[in-house]
Parts: C-alpha cells; structure tokens; sequence
C-alpha cells in the first residue's frame, strides 16, 4: 500500500512539473506575440457584438474594428494594454457603450460559463493576478477552459489569434419588426462593479496615451423593449459622462438593414460604416 | 458524476483512503461502498435513490422467499415473476411508455384513426437499464438454483449500486460480483496498479479519441444534407471509434476503479473491431448485455437446439430487444434487426461460433485474408452505426443517400486529430489484443514504463475534445 502511494504521488508530481511547463510555454509564446498592427491604422473600433456586426472596417484603411461578441471592458482593457504601448500611431478608440455594458448585472458575462468559453481561452496568457480574482468563484470552470483552450487553438500562429480575438462579423438575416418580442434582461445578482471599474481604467489609459475616446452606441431597435434606458443613461450622466458620447442608437434605419433588434446586418453595416467616416473623416 | 470530472477526482480518494484505512472490516467497508455509490448516482438527481432503492429492496426480499418456497418443494416461481415484472414495468414506464404511446398513435393516424398519445414527463434515471438487468440477473439465478440468496442486505445493496459500474456497466452477474462483496478483501498492490493503467487507458479512451471524435461528427450530423460524401464516410467511422472510445473507455475506468477496491468486474470489451465475422463482433462488444440475453432469453427459449426456424426467431427476438434495450427510438429497434439479419445466415452455415481464437494469434501481422474479413466486418458495422446515431429512420435514409449523391459538394477539412488518435490507439490495442486490457505493459524499464504513463495522462489533458457526456448514460 504504500509503495502504491508513493509511486503515486511520484507519478502526479511529475506530472504535474511536466504540465506546468506546457502551460508556462504557452503563456510565454503567446504573450511574446507582436502586437504591431500597419502603421496607417489609427482608429480602433473596439466593444462587444453592438460593433462587431455594425463597422465594416474592409470600407477603411485607416481604422480597424477588433471588436468581438460580448466581450467585457476587462478584456478591452487588456487588449488596450497592449496594443497602444506598441502602436503609438493611434490616436482614436471608438468604444462600444450599450445599455448591456452598463446595466446593473452587466458582470454576468464574466461568470456565464458559455460566456467565459469565448474568452478565457484566448485571454488566459494575458491574464495577470487581479483578472484570475474576477473568477476566483469558478476556478475549476475557469481551469477546465485552460485546458480545453490547449486543443482548441492547436496553431500558435499570430494570424490564428488575431482572428479570433475580434473583428468585422458579416451577420445575416432580416429582421421582422412584427416578430420583435419586448423581453427586458433577466438579473442573476452578479452586479457591475468589474465592467464599471474596467471602463474607468480604459478611460484613465487612453488619456495616459493621448488617445481620443468616444462612446459609441449603434443603431438599436426600440431599445426601451430590452433595456433600462434611464438607468443607462442615468450611470453614463453619474459616472461617464468625461466622455463623449456619439448615440446612434435612434438612427433611423430599415427593418432590412438589421440582422435583429440589436444588431445590424451587411447592408446596414455598410451604410452605418459610411456615416461613421463621413462624420469623423475616417478614411 | 462523471468519472472525467473534478469532483470525482476528489470523491475516488477519499473513498479509496476511507476504504482501505478506515472500514477495515468487512461489514464497513461493504457499508461505505453503499454510502459512496448513492453519493455518486444521487448528484445527478437525489430522486434517482428512491427508485434504486427500491429495486434493490424488491430483489433482495425476492430472492429470500424464492429460496424458502423452494426449499419447502414449492416453487417460487410466483415471487420470481412478480419481481422480474414489477422491475421490468418501472424499466418500461421510465424508458418506454411515452415512446409506445406516440408510436401507437402514429399507427393509429396512418390507419385513418385520431389518437393523441398519452405522455408521461418522467425523466430517465441514469444507468436504470444495467442496474435493473443486474437485478434481475439475481432473482433469476436465485430460482434457478444457481446461486443461494443472500441474507446480507448490505453487500446485497454494495452488489447492486457499486459506483464503478452502477450508470455504465458492466451489467454483473451475481455469481461473480455479490461473493466478492461477501468475502475479505485484501490490497493488492499489482491488482491496484493494473487497475490504475486500466483508468488511464479508458480515460485516453474517452477524452482524447471520443470526445475528439465528437466535436467532427455532431457537427457533420447537424447538417449532413450540406456535406461532402467522402466527409459523411468520415464522420461514420469517426462514430464508431466514438461510440468505442466512450463506452469501451468507461468500461475501462469501471473495471480499473474496481480493481483498486480489490473488486474484479467482468470484462466487457475484447477488441471487438479485429473481429473477422459480425458473430465474433457480437462475442466482444458489450459483452456483459450479449451475454445476459443469451442466458436469460436465447436459452430458455430454446436457442438452437430446437430447430433451425426456432434458432432465427430466438435470434430475432435477442437482437431486438437488444436494440430496444439501447433506447426509445426505432432505429435501435433497426440496428439490432439490421444486425440480427447478418447474424442469421451465419447461425444457418454454423459459421457464427467459428472464431474461437484472437486475430493473427501468434503472429505480429494478420494475413490478408484475415485483414479482409476485419474490414469487410468493419464496413458492416460502421454501417450499423449510421442506423444507430440516426435520430430517425428518415435522417438515416437522408444520410447514406448523401453518402452516394454528395461527392460534388465541396470537401471540409477536419478529423485529422482524431484519425491520429484513432491510429495510435489500434496500433496499441492491436500488439495486446490478447491480454486483459490494451494497457497491459509488460515494458520491465521503469523509465519507459513511466514515460508512457506521463505521455497517456499528458494527452488525456491537454488534447482531450470538449466534455461530452457518455453515450451510454441515456441507456
């Protein structure tokens, strides 16, 4: 029995040195990525899906949309932290700001586990101590992420990251506005103090950088259906209001040009995109 | 809880350390394997215990008066039957009621009659298929005389709910598990080591080649009337080594985590894709259900010995209920039958019990006719698959129609990871095809040896598929 047990023990340590060194290897390879994009890009639309189904940046040389589907303002912020250290060129950041990013349980997409598989995946070499701490209720779901993380993204290559960490997504459909079910958000008690909090410290870094930012929210369906306007624009007025705020949300648009209430489709993308470089000479 | 989960990788343990150094004697350690195992199947839903609790009470007391009837030169073949029955109706009303009432109102309507079908909104217990064959398996050797009842109701209950094989199997029978129960058990280091490279071996088995193997063919299956033919064939056999890599697998881990309690379970696989007829593939594939039709249904029934027509109607009926016992759907009732119908002609030519041996027994290599008949065996089989992975007789249809009329359709990429696996898993269960597990080693360097478990345990960490939860479970 207890050469079993030692044998045992002498086998999981191994082990565990062994996968302790593929990690720290992994981290080390991706984090080490270059982070240069071209030089003649000097506007970055960034945000959650609001952006990324609305801002065609194929239209633009001189900007890029690195948005990604509910992403939080925790992973914006890293992705901020590394990109205008090593990309001195840009000097405007267009940031998504949608009732979802600033409502009283915007924090639940931190610990959705469906939400998380999106993210801790590409981030976890990013990730620094403070971040670990917004998961520290679910760190075997979190650990469990790591590891698929390893079979998922197989191919190290910068371009394979790159891709999946944000950008234009082309989103098909049109909407029915007879079909438009009012359905507000469902609170599940996470609260919003970690988004808030990261907003802030992307606001604080872009003014450490010299860099202009605007709110931007884009053309919404009827948003009062789904979301707490007052209470959105109330916490933009309290805590935010530092920024300025370009509010798309009523632009008028055709029920053809939007894929669903809260996101636009091709066509609408294309015309919004074209607006947005009339507006501010983004070329 | 399933056997590749984190609390599981607390709960083995605590339960191996309480077993070995806390409940030294018998009576306690028979007491926390109950403990344990209603531990495990109640964190899937505690309302499962009553119903298992239940059954094992039934077929306890049954077998007690079976043996006080018959040893009084009355035969308890009342309490036999009353027991198989009430087992056999909680089985049929859990799994089977909605199941015949949506298919007899389908009848109806196609016969011109409106019938809405009366539905039961009962959710399946896990595993209640094995644990109630194993029960029943009890009472019937009970009244055969085969084995005494057993006046024990905490090993009884260890026999029946045993946490290794309790959801998965292997369905034991009472002859080879309950006297282990009713015996000292003493650690076994080899016993524990074999045990554990049998877990390491079914967990490479489930996370790396079946859950790899998943993410292909769920994604091909969710829209196979827009695939490539050749990309159809692929997820067919990638569904085969899915289906074995999950169920083999957990078998595996079962029989290994047996083997660390100092419990021999019955082996329930043989390599079953070397074999070079679909009756040999039927003499190694979930052996322990085979095994349990044969002896409670084919042979009293009469088998073979009664004439041949009687010999294909026992066949029909085994590999019917066969493919009913895997679930609620027609097309398990299809594969069994399909499998049924390539079984029959070699019960005819008495060619079914003509492979006695393992393939190449003695040789490194199979010769070519060997190799034919495994992939002509092979072929067979995956296409048995296709029926059994079907959701539907129609979806089946639509799916081997794509196999013969998609080859324009333009070619995906994807599967190499899991054919990688696939290879280096037959390479290795080949060279040990005769021994009791793939995983046998008998490598005598030590560094070797251990490389190989690191370079399992590594794989099975890094390169597994997304978690998916075993096939079996729905049975």
């Amino acid at each position: 029995m207890r050469r079993f047990f030692r044998e045992l023990i002498q086998i999981g340590l191994l082990l565990l040195i062994l996968l302790s060194a593929i990690v720290i290897a992994r981290r080390s390879i991706v984090r080490n990525h270059s982070w240069d994009i071209n030089g003649k890009v000097h506007t970055l639309f960034l945000g959650a899906s609001h952006i990324t189904h609305a801002v065609d940046d194929s239209m633009m040389e001189t900007a890029i949309n690195w948005s990604r589907a509910s992403e939080r303002y925790m992973y914006t912020y890293i992705k901020l932290c590394h990109l205008l250290p090593s990309n001195p060129q840009i000097d405007t950041v267009f940031l998504e700001l949608a009732p979802t990013d600033l409502w009283i349980d915007t924090d639940y997409k931190y610990h959705d586990v469906v939400e998380q598989s999106g993210y801790i995946k590409l981030f976890w070499p990013f990730l620094e101590k403070e971040h670990w701490l917004v998961f520290k209720k679910e760190p075997f779901q979190v650990l469990g992420l790591v590891r698929e993380s390893f079979s998922d993204f197989d191919d190290l290559k910068q371009a394979d990251w790159w891709v999946h960490m944000g950008g234009y997504r082309e989103k098909d459909g049109k909407m029915n506005a007879q079909e438009v079910i009012p359905q507000q958000e469902v609170d599940s008690h996470h609260g919003h103090d970690v988004n808030y909090d990261y907003l802030r410290r992307i606001i604080n870094l872009c003014g450490d950088y010299g860099v202009k930012l605007f709110f931007l929210e884009t053309p919404t369906f009827h948003p009062e259906f789904f979301y707490d306007i007052d209470y959105y624009h109330h916490i933009y007025q309290e805590l935010f209001s530092d920024v300025e705020f370009v509010d798309y949300s009523d632009w008028p648009m055709e029920d053809s040009e939007r894929a669903d209430p809260h996101h636009l489709n091709a066509v609408g993308a294309k015309r919004f995109t074209q607006e947005l470089m009339d507006r501010f000479n983004v070329r | 809880m399933l056997f590749n989960s984190i609390e599981f990788l607390f709960f083995l343990p605590i339960v191996f350390c309480l077993y070995w150094f806390v409940c030294k004697p018998l009576k306690w350690q028979n007491l926390l394997v109950v403990f344990a195992s209603y531990v495990f199947y109640g964190w899937w839903d505690w309302r499962f215990l009553i119903l298992i609790a239940f059954t094992t009470t039934c077929s306890y007391l049954s077998g007690i008066l079976i043996e006080r009837y018959n040893s009084k030169g009355k035969k308890g073949k009342g309490i036999a039957v009353a027991n198989i029955s009430i087992n056999l109706l909680i089985l049929g009303v859990f799994k089977y009621f909605n199941f015949f009432s949506e298919s007899l109102s389908a009848l109806c309507s196609a016969m011109g009659f409106q019938m809405h079908p009366v539905t039961l909104n009962l959710i399946l217990p896990v595993g209640i298929s094995f644990y109630t064959f194993q029960a029943l398996s009890y009472t019937i050797d009970v009244y055969r005389g085969k084995l005494m009842a057993t006046h024990d109701p905490i090993a009884f209950f260890a026999f029946i709910s045993f946490f290794p094989q309790l959801v998965a199997g292997p369905i034991e029978r009472a002859t080879n598990l309950l006297p282990q129960f009713q015996r000292e058990r003493k650690f076994d280091y080899d016993m524990a080591v074999d045990g554990s490279r049998q877990i390491l071996w079914g967990l490479f088995k489930k996370m790396v080649i079946a859950d790899n193997c998943a993410d292909v063919v769920d994604m091909i299956w969710a829209d196979y009337a827009s695939q490539n033919s050749i990309m159809l064939i692929l997820a067919a056999i990638l569904f085969a080594f899915q289906i074995y890599g999950d169920f083999s697998g957990y078998s595996d881990i079962a029989i290994g985590v047996g083997k660390l309690f100092g419990i021999r379970l019955m082996r329930n696989f043989n390599v079953p894709y070397f074999s070079r007829s679909v009756a040999e593939f039927w003499k190694r594939w979930h052996i322990s259900l085979n095994t349990w039709f044969v002896d409670y249904v084919y042979i009293p029934l009469g088998g073979s010995r009664e004439g041949k027509w009687k010999a294909i109607r026992n066949t029909f009926i085994i590999f019917f209920l066969s493919g009913l016992w895997h679930g609620a759907n027609w097309t398990y009732v299809c594969w069994g039958l399909y499998h049924a119908a390539l079984f029959i002609p070699l019960l005819l030519l008495g060619k079914n019990k003509r492979f006695k041996n393992t393939v190449a027994e003695g040789h490194l290599f199979p010769s070519l006719r060997e190799l034919w008949q495994m992939l002509a065996t092979f072929g067979l089989t995956v296409f048995g698959w296709i029926l059994f992975r079907a959701s539907s007789i129609g979806d089946f249809c639509g799916y081997v129609s794509g196999i013969f009329s998609n080859w324009h359709l333009p070619m995906q990429s994807g599967g190499k990871k899991a054919l990688a696996f696939i290879a280096f898993m037959l390479i290795i269960e080949w060279f040990n095809r005769g021994k009791d597990h793939a995983f046998s080693l008998s490598v005598k360097n030590v560094y070797l040896r251990w490389g190989l478990y690191l370079a399992l345990a590594l794989c099975c960490l890094v390169f597994s598929g997304k978690q998916v939860q075993f096939i079996y479970f729905q049975f």
